[in-house]
C-alpha cells in the first residue's frame, strides 16, 4: 500500500470515527451515570435527524445552525421521558428497564413510520460539495488526500465537546455531583445530593448531545424512520469499549472503531468489517471487561431500591 | 387472573367480530386477495405497489368488471416473511380466496408462495425478483415481472453492448466492477450478473460485497478506484447507493455505474445527489412505457393508468412499483380470468400456461408468456423485460433495450 493511500484510509477512518464518537457520548453518559442501558438512543439520533431535515425543508434552516433548537427540544424530550418512562422504573428489575426503553424504541420508529413514511430523505448542502484537498506534498512521496468538509465538522465537534464536557464533570457543581453519583449512588445521597436531580439533569443532557449529533449528521446520512439501529450497534460497541461512563474513552474508541473498520473495508473487504471490530471488542472485554477507560467495578450494575 | 381472562375474552369477540364484518355474499363478486407490506421498512414500496393495483381494479370495475362480476380486493398487510406466510394462510383458509396478487419483496414472496402452493392456490408475483421464486418447480406461483437473472442479464448486456462502443473497447477488454449488498436481493443479483459476464467471458476485475447498514464505504471505494474499472455493477438499495455515491463522488471515483431500481433508479436517490446522479443507470422495472410500441387497446389501457396515477398522485409519472402492481393485476383481470372463467385454481393455471402474448399486445412493455411446468424457471413470465433507465435532467429515461428505448443513452 503507497502513502497516500495508507493517509487517505487513516483520515476516512478518523473522520467516520468522529461520527461513531459524537453519536455516542450522550450514551455513555446515561450509562455510566444512571447504569441504564438505553436502548432508545438510536431513535432519539432519529429524532433529531428527522427534527434537522424538517427544519431544513420547511424553513430552510441551516443544519448546523437548526443545532439551537434541535439540541433544546432533544433537552426537553429527554425531560419528558425521564419523567413517563426512566424515573418509575429506576427502582425496579433490571430487566423492566430494559423492556421500558426496548418499548420506547419500538414506539418511537413506528410512529416516525406512521408521520414520516418509509421515504429516504436526505439535506444535501452545496457548500459541502467543496472538497478539502491536502497536498500533494512531493517531498513526502505524498499525493492529494481529499477531506470531506461534513466529516471534519462533526469530527471537530465531536472533540469540543468531549473537552468541554469533561470541564464541565471535573469543574462544576453539577459536573461534580454526576460523577459522585456515577462513582457512588449510595454515599452520594447519604451526602445530600437531590439523585433525582441528577437523573434528570443526566438523561436529558444525553439527549441534548445525541440532539447535536443528529443535526452535524443530517448532511451526511439519510434519514428514515429505521435509521436509529444502523447506528445503534456500533454505538453500543463504542461505549463499551471506551469504558462504560468515559467520554474521553467513548471519543477514542469511536475514533479506534471508524479507523479499523475502514482499513478492514480495504484490506479484508467490506463484508467482514464488522467481524473484524467485533473480534477486537471480544478481546477487550475478555482481556479488561471495564473497557479502555472504565474503572474498575464500573460494568457492574448497582441498583437502587427507590429514588425518593 | 381475572382481568387478564376478561381481556382475552373481549379481544377473541373482538377478532371474531371483524373476521364476520368482513364476509361479502360471495356470488355477487370476484374476491381476489392482496399480500403486501403496507407497514414497516418495505411500506413504501408496499403502498406504490398497491396503488398499481387499486388502479387495475377500478379501471376492470368501470368498464363493468370481469365476466359481468366485479373485483373486491381482500386485503392483506405483511411486513415480514413470518406475517407473509400467516397472511397467506389466513386469506386461504379464513377468506376462502383462491387467486393471491403479491408480494413486493423476495423474502415475502418466498414464505408467502410456499402457503399458497401447499393449498393449491392460484398466486401472482408481481415484483419480488429472485430466481428461487420460481426456481422450486412450483405449480401454482406465476411472475408477471422479470426476474433477477432477466434484470441481470440487462445490465451486463448494456455494458457490452452500449458502453464498451462509447469507450472505444472491445467487450472482452472492457473492465468491469461487481459490488453487490449481502443480503438476499444484493446476493442473488450479485450471483447472477458474475454468471452472465462469465457465459460472455468477460473480464471481472473485482467482485465485493458490503452490508446495508454500513455508515460508512470510503474503504470499498478506494479498493474500486484502484482496481481501475471501466464499469461499475451494483446490487444496492436507496441508502446504501446514496451513501455510496456521495462518497465516490468525494473521492473522485468517477466510473460509470449502473445500478438497479432497487437503489440507483428510487426517485430519492436522485433528490439526495441530484448534480451527480446525472446520467447514472439502473437496471430493473422500465422507467417508462413506450407508448409508440403498443397495439391500439394496450395503448388505450396504458394512457388511462397513467391518467389515474396523476390525478392521485399530484400529476407525478407513475412510480416503476406501481407499474409492476398494475401489470400484475392487470394479466389476471384481462388476460387470465376471461379464459379461466372465473377464479378456479386449477382453470386459472391453465389459461396463464395457455397465453402466449407477443411484447406490445400484452401489458405496458411486456408481452405474456409462462414458463411451462418443468422448466427451470415454471411459472415466469418469458415475455417480461427488465430494462436499462438513465437519469437523464432529472428524469428517468429508459434507454435500454433498443426495442422499448424511449431515449438515447448519454
Amino acid at each position: 500500500m503507497d502513502l497516500t493511500l495508507f493517509v487517505q484510509l487513516l483520515i476516512s477512518g478518523l473522520l467516520l470515527g468522529g461520527v461513531y464518537a459524537l453519536s455516542s457520548i450522550g450514551l455513555t453518559l446515561i450509562f455510566g451515570v444512571m447504569k441504564i442501558v438505553n436502548f432508545a438512543h438510536g431513535e432519539f439520533l432519529m429524532i433529531a435527524m428527522y427534527l434537522s431535515f424538517w427544519l431544513y425543508h420547511l424553513l430552510h434552516v441551516d443544519p448546523y445552525l437548526s443545532i439551537a433548537v434541535v439540541a433544546p427540544a432533544l433537552f426537553g424530550l429527554g425531560l419528558l421521558t425521564y419523567h413517563i418512562g426512566v424515573r418509575p422504573t429506576l427502582g425496579a428489575p433490571h430487566l423492566n428497564q430494559i423492556f421500558v426503553m426496548v418499548g420506547l424504541s419500538i414506539v418511537i420508529e413506528n410512529a416516525a413510520l406512521l408521520w414520516w413514511s418509509a421515504d429516504f430523505r436526505t439535506v444535501t448542502l452545496d457548500y459541502l460539495r467543496v472538497q478539502i484537498v491536502l497536498g500533494p506534498y512531493p517531498g513526502f512521496g505524498l499525493e492529494e488526500v481529499i477531506i470531506n468538509p461534513g466529516r471534519l465538522i462533526a469530527f471537530f465537534v465531536g472533540l469540543a465537546i468531549s473537552v468541554a464536557f469533561y470541564f464541565f464533570l471535573k469543574l462544576s457543581y453539577s459536573g461534580k455531583i454526576i460523577r459522585a453519583t456515577s462513582q457512588d449512588r449510595s454515599t452520594a445521597l447519604l451526602m445530600g445530593i437531590d439523585i433525582d436531580k441528577v437523573y434528570r439533569l443526566t438523561f436529558a443532557v444525553g439527549l441534548l448531545l445525541v440532539g447535536v449529533a443528529g443535526a452535524l449528521m443530517i448532511p451526511m446520512f439519510t434519514v428514515h424512520p429505521f435509521v436509529g439501529f444502523e447506528f445503534v450497534l456500533v454505538m453500543f460497541v463504542v461505549v463499551v469499549f471506551g469504558g462504560m461512563g468515559s467520554v474521553a474513552g467513548a471519543v477514542l474508541a469511536g475514533l479506534f472503531i471508524g479507523v479499523v473498520e475502514v482499513f478492514s473495508d480495504f484490506l479484508i473487504g467490506p463484508d467482514s468489517k464488522q467481524a473484524v471490530y467485533f473480534l477486537l471488542f471480544i478481546a477487550v472485554l475478555v482481556l479488561k471487561p471495564s473497557g479502555l477507560f472504565g474503572l474498575k467495578g464500573e460494568e457492574e450494575v448497582e441498583r437502587i431500591e427507590a429514588i425518593e | 387472573m381475572k382481568a387478564t381472562t376478561t381481556m382475552i375474552m373481549v379481544l377473541s369477540m373482538v377478532m371474531l367480530g371483524t373476521g364476520v364484518g368482513q364476509v361479502i355474499a360471495a356470488d355477487d363478486v370476484w374476491r381476489i386477495g392482496t399480500i403486501l407490506p403496507i407497514t414497516g421498512p418495505q411500506a413504501k414500496n408496499g403502498i406504490k405497489n398497491f396503488d398499481g393495483i387499486k388502479i387495475a381494479t377500478d379501471m376492470i370495475n368501470d368498464a363493468g368488471g370481469v365476466l359481468g362480476k366485479k373485483i373486491v380486493l381482500v386485503s392483506a398487510d405483511a411486513s415480514e416473511p413470518q406475517a407473509a406466510a400467516s397472511e397467506a394462510n389466513r386469506l386461504i383458509t379464513n377468506e376462502k380466496i383462491t387467486a393471491i396478487i403479491g408480494t413486493q419483496s423476495s423474502s415475502l414472496s418466498m414464505a408467502a408462495t410456499v402457503v399458497a402452493e401447499q393449498n393449491k392456490v392460484f398466486y401472482i408475483e408481481n415484483e419480488g425478483v429472485s430466481g428461487q421464486i420460481t426456481g422450486r418447480g412450483f405449480k401454482y406461483i406465476f411472475r408477471t415481472t422479470f426476474s433477477g437473472d432477466m434484470m441481470a442479464t440487462q445490465m451486463v448486456d448494456y455494458a457490452a453492448q452500449v458502453l464498451a462502443p462509447k469507450l472505444k473497447k472491445t467487450a472482452q477488454d472492457l473492465r468491469i466492477a461487481i459490488i453487490h449488498e449481502d443480503g438476499g436481493f444484493g446476493t442473488s443479483t450479485g450471483t447472477a450478473l458474475q454468471k452472465h459476464a462469465k457465459s460472455l467471458s468477460l473480464n471481472v476485475v473485482v467482485v465485493e460485497t458490503y452490508s446495508a447498514k454500513t455508515a460508512d464505504l470510503s474503504g470499498l471505494v478506494l479498493k474500486l478506484k484502484q482496481a481501475k474499472p471501466d464499469v461499475l455493477l451494483a446490487a444496492q438499495y436507496i441508502n446504501d447507493s446514496i451513501l455510496f455515491h456521495r462518497q465516490a463522488a468525494e473521492l473522485r471515483f468517477s466510473t460509470p455505474v449502473i445500478g438497479t431500481t432497487a437503489g440507483q433508479g428510487n426517485p430519492d436517490f436522485y433528490s439526495a445527489l441530484t448534480k451527480e446522479a446525472e446520467s447514472i443507470l439502473a437496471g430493473g422495472i422500465p422507467a417508462e412505457i413506450s407508448i409508440e410500441r403498443l397495439g391500439a387497446e394496450q395503448k388505450a389501457e396504458a394512457g388511462e393508468f397513467v391518467k389515474r396515477y396523476q390525478a392521485s398522485h399530484n400529476g407525478e409519472y407513475p412510480n416503476p412499483t406501481s407499474f409492476v402492481g398494475f401489470a400484475g393485476a392487470w394479466i389476471l383481470y384481462k388476460h387470465i380470468m376471461p379464459k379461466a372463467g372465473g377464479l378456479d385454481p386449477e382453470k386459472l393455471r391453465e389459461a396463464a400456461l395457455g397465453l402466449d402474448v407477443p411484447p406490445g399486445k400484452g401489458v405496458l412493455n411486456w408481452g405474456i408468456k409462462f414458463s411451462p411446468p418443468g422448466a427451470p424457471d415454471a411459472g415466469q413470465n418469458v415475455n417480461a423485460s427488465a430494462g436499462i433507465s438513465q437519469w437523464q435532467d432529472g428524469k428517468l429515461k429508459l434507454v435500454f433495450p433498443k426495442e422499448i428505448a424511449t431515449a438515447e443513452a448519454r
